[in-house]
């Protein structure tokens, strides 16, 4: 599917961040970006630096998508770590996109619903969805965030505290890098397209590693406790909320 | 036994920079390089597009000045660590990042490295002192460096066993024809020693062996944890099944199946015996 010129004119620079953790994505990740292709985009992949077979992964990205970058980071953040790893990447590159979307290969294989959330998700760059996605930021100069309208939740609160399970970290994060929004929606899952001048202008204030470096090693998961994880999974969110930005579902 | 060996050939990473754009800067692939950082951390975005444009596998190294600087290194550091994070060597594993000085005896800072590496998740970066002034090879950390000059021609050392192998050129060739000239000539590096050979090589399989074995156990403790999760999961529907409906009264409940007779979503018949089938598939 070809955009609209006339919408293809407002997108100067597209970078993609893809995080790759097992060992049999590469090919479904080759499959699933072919569309994105056409909008030239820069490619920034991270892969795990434990999966089995990475650099035999690292060499078919490169055939597939010349120019790409890659990194090999270990498993700290989950693809909440590696997405501020690729981030990192794209500030010391000084490359400006217009906008990011940040993509990782989802299973959660613990949960009941792993099949169908990962394609719920990626709803967001199929082509017969991705012209929708445009006309959000086109017309909506206040549409921070676009994302598959499912997996859009709102983190619970009363009497104007939190009370998931990650409510006391979610208070302190929210305090220590000044993040005050009153607009609790966030992404579960964490894929979505994003205005990148107000997501960079945030981590070009707080460097992206230095987050990264207190986050929690290996497959963390926030079912029985709150995880520093699982917490900036809803700040990558409410990053752009805390700006006047909204999340648009589609 | 002999097996040839790709060294890493190194190349200040100002030099690179003042030869963007040369064709000569993406020629031999094979030729693998040793980017020694001398530059300013402003410059590294265009260091890091280069390196992606030439293909050429790398790995880096700190000249001492620099790692005795503790600002500029401070500076440095994510840049550096995104190199090492960039390099297929390790492929973030462990990376060897050499520290290349002119003699020995110079102060150093490998702490803030090791340091900040550890936090990001790498535990041992090998960081081996070499120097310009050291003659044959020299050894450190699993890793050999070779300085070639013009007094010692290159079949003037003996075989090297240890990898990385890294080659440098003192004095530095001025243009990139030469450097590339030099660089085809000196390769490639052989190695006899057999045991070196195969110590290497039962190191790398059992590295991606472990890989392996971590991932069957991590694909156990999936299973394991969804079990957990799952459970979880069905004490909540219970629990909310409880709370929802099963606190209302009796005759609430019973009315409320009159009701579900009248909308048509439940057999008249399945409100008087329990061996008639209750609702449409």
């Amino acid at each position: 599917m070809r955009l609209n010129p006339f919408i293809l004119d407002s997108i100067s620079r597209i970078a993609i961040l893809y995080h790759i953790f097992y060992e049999d994505s590469c090919e479904t990740v080759c499959q699933e970006l072919e569309a994105m292709q056409q909008y030239q985009p820069v490619f920034i992949f991270n892969i795990c630096a434990d999966t089995p077979g990475k650099k035999n992964m690292a060499h078919r990205l490169k055939n597939k998508f010349p120019g790409c970058f890659i990194i090999f980071t270990s498993n700290t953040g989950k693809d909440i770590g590696a997405k501020l790893a690729m981030l990192q990447l794209l500030l010391q590159l000084g490359i400006d996109p217009d906008y990011l979307l940040l993509l990782h290969d989802k299973k959660s294989l613990q949960a009941l619903k792993s099949a169908s959330w990962k394609n719920d998700l990626l709803a967001i760059i199929q082509p017969a969805h991705i012209e929708s996605v445009w006309q959000c930021f086109a017309q909506y100069s206040n549409c921070g965030i676009v994302a598959a309208k499912k997996y859009i939740h709102k983190e619970p609160v009363e009497n104007n505290s939190f009370t998931g399970k990650n409510a006391v970290l979610l208070k302190e994060l929210m305090d220590r890098y000044h993040i005050h929004t009153n607009d609790l929606s966030f992404v579960a899952g964490t894929m979505f397209w994003v205005r990148a001048v107000p997501l960079l202008q945030f981590f070009r204030q707080y460097n992206p590693l230095n987050i990264r470096k207190d986050m929690e090693t290996g497959n963390v998961i926030d079912n029985f406790s709150g995880t520093i994880t699982h917490s900036w999974e809803r700040l990558l969110s409410w990053i752009i909320t805390a700006q006047k930005l909204h999340i648009r579902g589609i | 036994m002999q097996q040839p060996v790709q060294p890493y050939y190194t190349i200040s990473a100002s030099f690179l920079l003042r030869n963007a754009g040369n064709p000569e800067l993406s020629g031999d692939e094979n030729i693998r390089l040793n980017i020694l950082l001398d530059i300013q951390p402003s410059q590294i975005h265009g260091l890091l597009s280069l390196l992606n444009t030439t293909g050429r596998e790398f790995l880096f190294s700190l000249p001492v000045n620099i790692s005795a600087d503790t600002t500029i290194l401070k500076a440095l550091l994510p840049a550096c660590y995104l190199l090492a994070s960039m390099d297929l060597y390790a492929a973030g594993d462990a990376p060897v990042v050499p520290v290349l000085g002119e003699q020995p005896g110079e102060a150093l800072q490998t702490g803030l490295l090791q340091d900040y590496f550890a936090e990001q998740g790498i535990a041992a970066p090998a960081i081996p002192v070499f120097h310009y002034s050291g003659t044959g090879v020299q050894e450190a950390q699993s890793c050999s460096f070779v300085v070639y000059n013009t007094i010692t021609p290159p079949d003037a050392f003996e075989p090297i066993h240890l990898l990385p192998v890294i080659i440098a050129v003192s004095p530095a060739p001025a243009d990139l024809i030469t450097w590339n000239q030099l660089a085809a000539q000196l390769q490639p590096c052989i190695i006899t020693d057999t045991d070196a050979i195969l110590s290497f090589e039962r190191k790398r399989y059992e590295t991606e062996m472990t890989r392996w074995e971590n991932r069957a156990l991590l694909y156990r403790h999936f299973l394991q944890l969804s079990k957990q999760v799952q459970e979880q999961e069905y004490y909540e529907v219970i629990d909310w099944y409880n709370h929802e409906y099963e606190i209302l009264p009796l005759w609430y409940k019973r009315f409320g199946h009159i009701i579900k007779v009248f909308m048509g979503k439940r057999s008249f018949r399945s409100l008087f015996s329990d061996n008639v089938k209750k609702y449409k598939d």
